[in-house]
């Protein structure tokens, strides 16, 4: 007889990601300055960003997202990326802000598209590791 | 397996296991915050110039 214990899996996998994401908050040993944590901080995001939008622009090459979807998601990554450069030490709740406006343009089964759904995911975790508990983490 | 499951494996967990050691594997040969300045300032430059490019390849 199947058990009728809920399904953890999919709570086990959300925690051990955000577990490995989390440890992108400690830089390395040899960025020391405040500084250099800052764009150590930055860095990260952006390498989600740049993800995100590589896996976007795929997915509209391959018909699997709507042109218009893609654009909205492009133009984030466009815009946060000149964030990012200008004011790498105090992006976060504009970032954060313009990427709630983003998803609210989009209908939800695009966000929930296989094709590119882990990188919408990944970008969702990694600004709330890295948000100010002061803003609540709202995303 | 739940499709999301494998696609948080794939997506996220292996990509960042593998950061996860090439980061411990390199504290022999530490990144310089110089080094980490320019790896920034590229990949911001990246995004730009390849959304940029892209939006303009699909207008509204």
């Amino acid at each position: 007889m199947r058990s009728r214990r809920p399904d953890l899996a999919p709570f086990v996998a959300l925690f051990i990601a955000l577990a490995f994401l989390a440890s992108a908050c400690h830089a390395p040993i040899t960025i020391t300055t405040p500084q250099g944590k800052v764009i150590y901080a930055a860095n990260e995001v952006a390498k989600r960003i740049e993800n995100l939008q590589t896996t976007v622009i795929a997915a509209e090459a391959s018909k699997g997202i709507p042109t218009d979807v893609a654009r909205v998601l492009v133009t984030f990554t466009v815009e946060s990326a000149k964030v990012l450069r200008v004011v790498p030490q105090g992006w976060q709740v504009t970032v954060a802000v313009a990427w709630g406006e983003a998803k609210k343009q989009i209908p939800l089964k695009y966000l929930n598209d296989p094709t590119i759904q882990v990188a919408v995911l990944a970008v969702d975790t990694v600004l709330a590791v890295w948000l100010p508990v002061t803003t609540g983490g709202g995303l | 397996m739940n499709p999301l499951i494998l696609a948080l494996i794939k997506g996220i967990l292996i990509p960042e296991l593998v950061a996860y050691i090439q980061k411990r594997q390199a504290e022999g040969k530490p990144i310089t915050e110089a080094e980490l300045a320019a790896e920034f300032d590229a990949r911001i430059t990246r995004i730009v110039a390849t959304g940029e490019t892209w939006l303009a390849e699909h207008p509204a």
